[in-house]
């Protein structure tokens, strides 16, 4: 396995409160795999995949869990272990790289394009700097970037969109690492850069077994380019499963509300939660989910009883009380067989 | 770059020319007559028309401005009417004073507001953060002239450690006469290490109590520069992508430096015009109390020399802020084509 994560937990202190936005995530990648991560705004996708890498933002906390990379252990908050700041530098960046939605945020603003690649490189290779300059355009090429020549030269502000997306890309993919983590990575680009840059990954992942993670809420990206799903609701994993049973038999709640509202096989009118995101600061008793949830009951015990994540299938774990009710539902509503088949339970 | 610094100097010549001509006629404006203020309200019109053609007032106010204006290129400010003495000599001998004691301040207040702001910056809310709060809040809320008294009795009266707060030097030390009117430098230069010495403690209070006061505001900017830098996505990023740490304090750095930069360049041009003051507590002969002098006495020709020569000093300090900014930080480049 290329990466396993073990109930990963992560805790942002307030003043006087925590915010638990993961709680007990479980993820596996194995090598030369894409394994989504999809989940609506603010279900702790972004803060899972930037805790694998041991970090959090300000104010963050890892509080439970462990990652293992290829065996080696990197963290385990229950045994008190991580590595050391030094020790980590042989991971971040050099075997994991990350990608991240905002590209021009990501590059330091008054540096040059070309000499933050080229250090990238550098500081994980010790390459010479023009041994490093060769990779960088080389790279630039690779991710579809006109001229690499001239824009080695830009400031990241010069850059467009896209642009900076691709240049961050390469960046990461510059010291060759062997599990690439895209949160968001292509949400902000239009959809034929999009396609080009997934489809220079997927090569990727086949010639150098690159392993990755995407972040993403496009189910579309899920359906064409992922090997298995994972879905997060309200910090926890709801659901996961390989990706065509996902789309074949999804049993969560918030997967087909998911899927219904991109209008991804399902009618729309049919399943949707109610109001905002769960807050995480104040979980509900039961499912997180519950309240907002059109099939919660409370004969399942949906208002009062924590439900595990437990399997559904094979390979197939669902966090639900009713996932096969749900399941049974969610294919009645399937259109064409009903056009206006509600599932109001 | 180049295209950058040349079109900023370009900018600096009209700048200059409204800052020269602005001090001349403003001058002109206020509602004083220098002619009464010498010969008082009882002379007679004879004596008044003398004094004015003394004073050059006869001539119209456009042949005294292409006077003064090509007295400035000629380095000739005329004499001053209070002492009959050539201005630019005047200021040539004050003028150092006060850069000097300036400049000092400067250099110890960004000596230890940067590495302070840096630090307190990687560790919010904690001890030396509100420690470092409650100084500038304090040190800005109190006057500097009132900080300069207290020092003096403190470091002066009651610990004797620096001497009476009269001039630059002890009375029986003969100030070197150097070629760059620096009192510090000249007497390196000259090898003499008793001035040098005297000097050193003479200004140290004066000295101190300008980097106290400005101590405050630019570690106020820099540490929020330095934290907004801190909760950045490209620090994150840097770190998440395996940067050494030494290479995330660069970043830091630079990037909150910038910031810093423009108040501290307009801190400069307060402090000069404020110089005044804590030359007034110490009894230094500066350009603060020059001119304060001089306009109190009204003589035009030091006050308009004095004027400009501050004015166009303080440009020159933004002009070299502005391309320090540039470089540091290229967003900021605008001349330059993308």
């Amino acid at each position: 396995m290329l990466l396993s994560v073990r109930g990963l937990s992560v805790e942002y202190r307030q003043v006087g409160s925590a915010n638990r936005t993961v709680t007990g995530a479980s993820l596996e990648v194995p090598a030369g795999e894409v394994v989504g991560l999809v989940g609506e705004s603010g279900c702790g996708k972004s803060t899972l995949a930037l805790a694998v890498l041991g970090m959090t933002r300000r104010s963050g906390q890892i509080v439970g869990g462990s990652v293992e990379f290829e065996g080696q252990k990197l963290f385990d908050v229950s045994q008190g272990s991580s590595l050391t700041e030094d020790e980590w530098r042989a991971y971040r960046g050099r075997e994991i790289g990350l990608v991240v939605q905002h590209p021009r945020g990501a590059f330091n603003p008054v540096k040059r394009i070309g000499e933050q690649i080229d250090r990238h490189y550098q500081v994980h290779s010790g390459a010479s700097s023009g041994e490093a300059r060769r990779r960088t355009l080389e790279l630039l090429e690779q991710v579809g970037i006109n001229d690499p020549q001239r824009r080695v030269n830009s400031f990241p502000h010069e850059l467009s969109g896209g642009m900076a997306q691709r240049a961050l890309i390469a960046m990461a993919l510059s010291p060759s690492p062997k599990l690439l983590i895209a949160d968001e990575a292509t949400t902000a680009l239009d959809v034929t850069i999009q396609e080009q840059i997934l489809d220079l990954l997927d090569e990727l992942r086949r010639t150098h077994k690159l392993g990755m993670i995407v972040v993403s809420h496009d189910m579309g990206v899920v359906a064409n380019y992922c090997d298995r799903v994972y879905l997060m609701n309200a910090g926890e994993v709801v659901e996961h499963a390989p990706v065509e049973r996902f789309f074949e038999e999804v049993a969560h709640p918030a997967a087909i509300a998911l899927l219904a509202a991109q209008g991804v096989g399902h009618d729309h009118r049919a399943v949707r939660l109610r109001g905002l995101p769960v807050d995480t600061r104040r979980v509900p008793p039961g499912c997180r989910l519950h309240l907002r949830c059109p099939f919660a009951s409370s004969d399942a015990g949906c208002s009062t009883v924590h439900p595990e994540l437990s399997n559904f299938h094979d390979g197939h774990q669902v966090r639900c009380h009713r996932a096969a009710d749900v399941t049974a539902l969610a294919q009645a509503a399937r259109p064409p067989a009903e056009s206006d088949g509600g599932t109001d339970v | 770059m180049t295209r950058f610094i040349l079109k900023r100097l370009a900018l600096l010549v009209p700048q200059l020319i409204l800052v020269v001509v602005g001090a001349f006629l403003l001058l002109r404006l206020l509602p004083v007559d220098p002619v009464t203020q010498r010969v008082g309200i009882f002379a007679t019109e004879e004596g008044r028309a003398a004094v004015k053609e003394e004073l050059g007032l006869d001539a119209s106010l456009g042949s005294q401005l292409g006077d003064f204006l090509g007295g400035i290129v000629r380095l000739d400010f005329g004499e001053a009417w209070t002492t009959g003495d050539p201005v630019f000599e005047e200021i040539a001998q004050r003028f150092p004073i006060t850069l000097q004691l300036i400049i000092l301040g400067f250099m110890v207040a960004i000596a230890i507001a940067i590495p302070v702001a840096l630090y307190v910056a990687s560790r919010p809310v904690g001890k030396a953060d509100k420690g470092t709060t409650v100084y500038a809040l304090f040190a800005g809320a109190q006057p500097d002239f009132w900080w300069g008294l207290f020092f003096v009795y403190i470091f002066f009266f009651i610990l004797g450690w620096f001497p009476a707060p009269l001039g630059l030097l002890d009375i029986h030390l003969i100030p070197p006469n150097g070629p760059t009117k620096f009192v510090l430098i000249d007497s390196l230069l000259d090898w003499d290490i008793e001035v040098f010495v005297s000097v050193l403690k003479h200004l140290a209070l004066p000295v101190i109590t300008l980097a106290f006061v400005l101590t405050g505001p630019i570690l106020k900017i820099m540490r929020q520069a330095a934290m907004d830098v801190h909760a950045s996505d490209y620090l994150l990023y840097a770190q998440a992508g395996g940067s050494p740490r030494q290479l995330r304090r660069r970043i830091i750095f630079r990037n909150a430096l910038a910031p810093t930069l423009t108040v501290t360049g307009i801190l400069f041009g307060f402090a000069l015009g404020g110089a005044v003051i804590i030359e007034t507590v110490f009894s230094l002969q500066g350009m603060g109390r020059y001119s304060l002098d001089r306009t109190l006495s009204v003589d035009f020709p030091a006050i308009q020399a004095a004027v400009s020569v501050m004015a166009a000093f303080v440009l020159f300090i933004y002009l070299l802020l502005d391309v320090m900014y540039a470089v540091l930080d290229p967003r900021v480049r605008y001349g330059e084509p993308g």
